[in-house]
This record gives C-alpha cells, structure tokens and sequence, in this order.
C-alpha cells in the first residue's frame, strides 16, 4: 500500500500494483524498495484532491483489465464496453482535462495521457478560432492588421479547405 | 505555468494556456493538421505551436494557388522545423486534380523528413494522378527509421522495367519498418520478390494486387497478411506461400479467380507452419473456382486452428461445389477449433461442410449462417427450390447427425453445438437432442 498527498493535504491510500500503472510512481517505489515505511508515501505537489480521485478510479477500472491483456485477447464485447466507460470518464469540463492531462504527465501515463488530450482535441475540432479561444479563454493578443492580413495569409491553404 | 494555477482566481484564468508547450503540442497532435493550423490565430503563443505536432497531415490543394502556399508552409512546418521536435507521422494526401508540383518538392520533404526521425509515412492520391509515383519510391524506401508505411495504387510505367529495384542499383533501407500496406495494379511479380527480402523486420503485410502472373510470396518474418486478389490475367497460374512465421492469414478475392471460362483457374500452395487464423471471403465464385478453393484448403488445413470462410454473393446459374471438388477427399483439419462458415447452404455445399465437420476432431465452436441468394434476372432459369433452405430442413437434419454421430469427438462437438450455433438453437438444441435424438437445423436464415 502507498500513500499519495496532493496540493491541499490530502492522503489516498493506494495499492502497489494498482499505482504502478504510473510509471512516475513505479520507478520511485522501484528506487525506495526496502526503505522505511514513511518512504512509501509520494507527495503529489501540482494537483489537487479532485484529480487524484480521477485518476485513482481510472487506474482502477484499467488495473481490472491491463492494457496488453485487452489487446491480446479482449472480446469485442468487452472493448466496446471499455471504450463506453472511458468516453463517460473524460466528458468533463475542459478545466478537469488540463489537470487531468498534467497529472498523467507527471506521473507519466500514458493511455490517460492519450485519452485526455484526444478529448480536449475533440473538444477543439469543428470550432472556428473565437469559439476555441472562448472555450479556452484565451485572449486574442494580436493587433488588428495581424488578425485580419499577415496570419490568414501564412497560412492560406489551411482556410480554403474546409474540414469541418 | 504549474505553480501560477493554484492563485488563480474566478474567471481571470487561460485554461489551456497553463499547459506548458510540449503538452499543448500534444493536444494539437490529436486534431487534423488544418484545424491545429487555425489555431495560430488565437494568440501570439499559439502562432507557430502548431509546427511542431509530431503528426501532420497534408492535404495537398487543388488550385495552383494553393500550391504555393502550402509549399511555403511545408517549407516552415517540416523544413524549419527544430530537430528537438521530431516528425512521426506524415500524411500526404495528393488531390486528384491537384497541378504538377515542383518534382523537388515533395522529394525533398520526404529527405527532411528523413533526418526528423519519420516513423508512419501514409501517402494517398485520390483519382488518377500525374505525379511519378516512381520517384518517390527511392526516397521513401531510404528512410531507415520508418515503422509503417501505406502507399497508394501503383502502376507500371513499363512492365518490364522493375519498380522497387531501379537500374540505379540503390539499396532499399527500411531495416525497422513492421507495417507495409501496398495496392499494385497490374505490376508484374518478380518487383515483390524484389522488395520482401529487402525488408527485415517486416510483419504485417496489406497487398493488393491485380495478379498478371504467377505470384511468390515468402518472407521470414511476416505474422500477419493481408491479400486481396483480384487475378486479371490468364497468365496468373500458381500462388505460392512461402511464410514460416505467419499467425494470420486474411485471403479476399475481388471478382472470380478464374479469368476466362478456358483458363485454367489458379493452383494456392506454400509452407505456412505457424499459421492460427485464416478468414477466406471470395467473390462471385464460378464452377472452375473449386480446384482453387480445395488447393487453398490443402495448404492451411493441418496448422489452422480458426477458420472462417464467408462467400459474398453467389452469382451462378446453378448451384455448384464451392469447397469440395467432386471425387475428391476433404484435408483434415487436425488442429481447428473454431469454425465460421457463411454461405449458401445448397446441398452440395452442405455436405462439403458436414465432411468438413466430420474432418475436424478437435472441433471447439461452429457457426454456420445461411445465405440465400438473390433471384434476380440474371439468374433465370434457377429452380428455386434447388436453393431453398425449407428443402434444407428436411437434408441438413440427417446430414449434421451423421457428422454428428461419425464424429469422434462427439463430446466436445456437442459442446459446440451447444455453445455457439445460433441463437435459435442455443435454447432448444440439448433438451431436443437429448429427448427425442432429432437435431434441429442449426442453420439461421438471413438473406444474403
């Protein structure tokens, strides 16, 4: 059993084989073997309480159903059902993906890296450029002969072809 | 950026601005390259972020216009791109109207994308196509680090001339590349038995071929193939299989396998020592095909362990044997233990599937779906009721007890008919065969 600490103190009880599916944790467990007991608590500094309950249910939804196991020789039936299962996990608020998306960096894992930032992209897809800066709220920086002349022109194959 | 997060307060936050470059790149990554290239008008950062996704795809344009915009902005996205952002995937996607490009051009995106590390390469051309596809083999195929590669048609210029090996003499370099997906048109076979030994780590194989002569195939390392055969010449006699690590084996065939109705219909035979899987599916099968399909079953029948076998559409006058050549014997099938059979369950081919049936000792699942064929003009003079499956009832019955009874792994074919067959069947099949010693028709109707 180990113990992680977020941002705002506090603890999740964790087991072993369960938090190795971060290979962040993995390694330092790996680098801690044999130590004392305190040494088996990870202090988890940039995210808080809400992530670690997320990504502790993701671990413990795929630590039922191991990734090299699924693929081998999961039933369709079975994958379909993963698949409904992780679309209803990653429909959150964008502001739940970036930590969802920081965290799996950090703790480095890679198929809840993967998923989240797919969402966040699916999220961004088939928006023109106000939408996606409001749903980002990020603010447009550029002066006015910027916006409307130089950047559309750079890249002016991007306009003409619609996608969406 | 991370520590900034935490102060934040109510409404003043950029959310995806918190995510430092490399994880934006990320997500970037994820989205169709013209929708990660509109992000640069959101802010400054975002201008040229999305350069630097390790996965573009290029759809290159139509107009001339366009062209030399999007060859300026492959000039910024691959050629001054930074090595610390190295390019995995490409996607060229060359339009079918799109005007000669520079011939450098794409040359020397495939040779800068080359010294980025390039793993996944897909280039598709819609419609038929200018561009001289035969230049482009050179670079591509020197790209050492390639792991996937997917090309679109390619046709001969000259039949004799040879595509992968040119007059040149340069040395095809793809020591890594596991995913290979061709489509040749009428190319002649020796340019296959060119390219497979050059490749050594190749695994999966996705051919498509319009077979004009006799075709080889034999690799040491290939796991699984992917071959869809369409033969368009009388020329095209023998295929041979020569693959020692191959698990699955995917055989499709577009149209029939005998050219002319003179011809002599192609002979399958090879080694395949490991193979687990194999799915059949053919096409619009005629009489002559029969010798074909029974040289097929010859070569996979002892090492298969699934076989699914699916005839499309049946589009003769009569039924005929598809499986099973008149006077001669089924392989046995020592190791098969699922089978997945749809086709037209005509008694011809019924009774090629009960020998089958009877052939297969370790027989675990069985599938059987019906197929009826459609009774269009085309097929006048068909008598109905020699397709009809209601006749079928009353034939099957005693034919799948035979198998039944002369099988002698009777337990275990039992367990199959009582695990997988048909819904249908799956509830009333036991207790009805236990009480009464009558078997139902384990065939489930679905029209073709």
């Amino acid at each position: 059993m180990i113990t992680l600490i977020s941002s705002d103190k506090r603890k999740f009880h964790v087991l072993e084989e369960v938090a190795n599916q971060s290979l962040t944790i993995r390694d330092v467990i790996e680098d801690r073997r044999g130590r004392r007991r305190a040494d088996r608590i990870i202090l988890v500094t940039n995210i808080n309480s809400k992530i670690p309950e997320k990504v502790i249910v993701y671990w413990l939804r795929h630590f039922l159903m191991p990734e090299e196991i699924a693929h081998a020789s999961m039933s369709h039936k079975k994958a379909e059902k993963l698949k409904k299962w992780e679309a209803k996990f990653f429909d959150t608020d964008i502001d739940t993906l970036n930590d969802l998306i920081l965290a799996a960096d950090s703790l480095d894992i890679p198929s809840l890296f993967d998923g989240a930032c797919e969402k966040v992209s699916d999220i961004l897809k088939n928006r023109s450029a106000e939408e996606v800066g409001e749903i980002s709220k990020i603010e447009n920086e550029f002066t006015h002969e910027e916006e409307e002349e130089e950047i559309p022109s750079e890249n002016a194959w991007v306009w003409r072809n619609e996608f969406a | 950026m991370v520590t900034a997060r935490l102060e934040r307060d109510g409404d003043e936050i950029e959310l995806l601005s918190i995510l430092p470059d490399d994880l934006l790149i990320a997500i970037l990554s994820f989205l169709p390259t013209p929708v990660a290239a509109r992000t640069s008008v959101l802010c400054r950062r975002f201008r040229y972020l999305w350069e630097a996704s390790p996965s573009l795809v290029f759809t290159i344009p139509c107009r001339n216009r366009n062209v030399m915009n999007f060859i300026r902005m492959g000039d910024r996205a691959i050629h001054q791109r930074h090595p610390s952002h190295p390019i995995l995937s490409l996607h060229l996607d060359l339009c079918r109207f799109t005007p000669p490009l520079p011939d450098h051009c794409i040359y020397f995106l495939l040779k800068k994308a080359h010294s980025l590390g390039l793993r996944h390469l897909t280039v598709t051309v819609e419609g038929p196509h200018d561009l001289d596809l035969q230049q482009l083999i050179k670079p591509i195929f020197s790209i050492d680090s390639l792991r996937s590669l997917s090309l679109p048609t390619i046709r001969p210029i000259h039949v004799h001339a040879p595509i992968f090996k040119s007059c040149y003499a340069y040395t095809l370099n793809c020591p890594k590349l596991t995913n290979l997906s061709l489509r040749l048109l009428r190319v002649p076979s020796f340019n296959l038995t060119d390219l497979l030994p050059e490749l050594p780590s190749l695994q999966n194989f996705h051919l498509e071929i319009h077979a004009i002569d006799s075709l080889s195939l034999s690799s040491q390392t290939i796991t699984n193939l992917n071959l869809i055969l369409t033969p368009a010449d009388p020329k095209f006699r023998t295929l041979q299989l020569f693959l020692p690590s191959l698990e699955s084996l995917h055989f499709e065939t577009r149209g029939s396998l005998s050219v002319s109705a003179h011809c002599p219909t192609p002979i399958i035979h090879g080694q395949l020592p490991v193979l687990k899987t194999a799915t059949i599916i053919l096409d619009q099968v005629h009489a002559p095909d029969v010798t074909t399909i029974s040289s097929l079953f010859n070569t996979i029948s002892y090492h298969v362990q699934e076989l699914i076998l699916h005839v499309k559409e049946e589009k003769y006058p009569i039924p005929i044997p598809i499986l099973l050549e008149p006077g001669k014997d089924m392989p046995t099938f020592p190791n098969l233990k699922h089978l997945d059979v749809s086709l037209c369950f005509h008694e011809l081919n019924f009774e090629a599937v009960t020998t089958m049936v009877r052939h297969c000792p370790a027989l675990e699942s069985l599938k059987l779906v019906h197929k009826i064929p459609k009774f269009t003009d085309w097929a006048q003079g068909r008598k109905r009721k020699d397709w009809r499956s209601d006749d079928l009832l009353a034939t099957v019955s005693p034919l799948f007890l035979a198998a039944f009874f002369t099988s002698p792994n009777r337990s275990s074919l039992l367990h199959c008919l009582r695990t997988s067959l048909s819904a249908f069947s799956r509830n009333m099949l036991p207790e009805k065969l236990r009480k009464t010693g009558k078997l139902v028709s384990p065939l489930t109707k679905t029209s073709a």
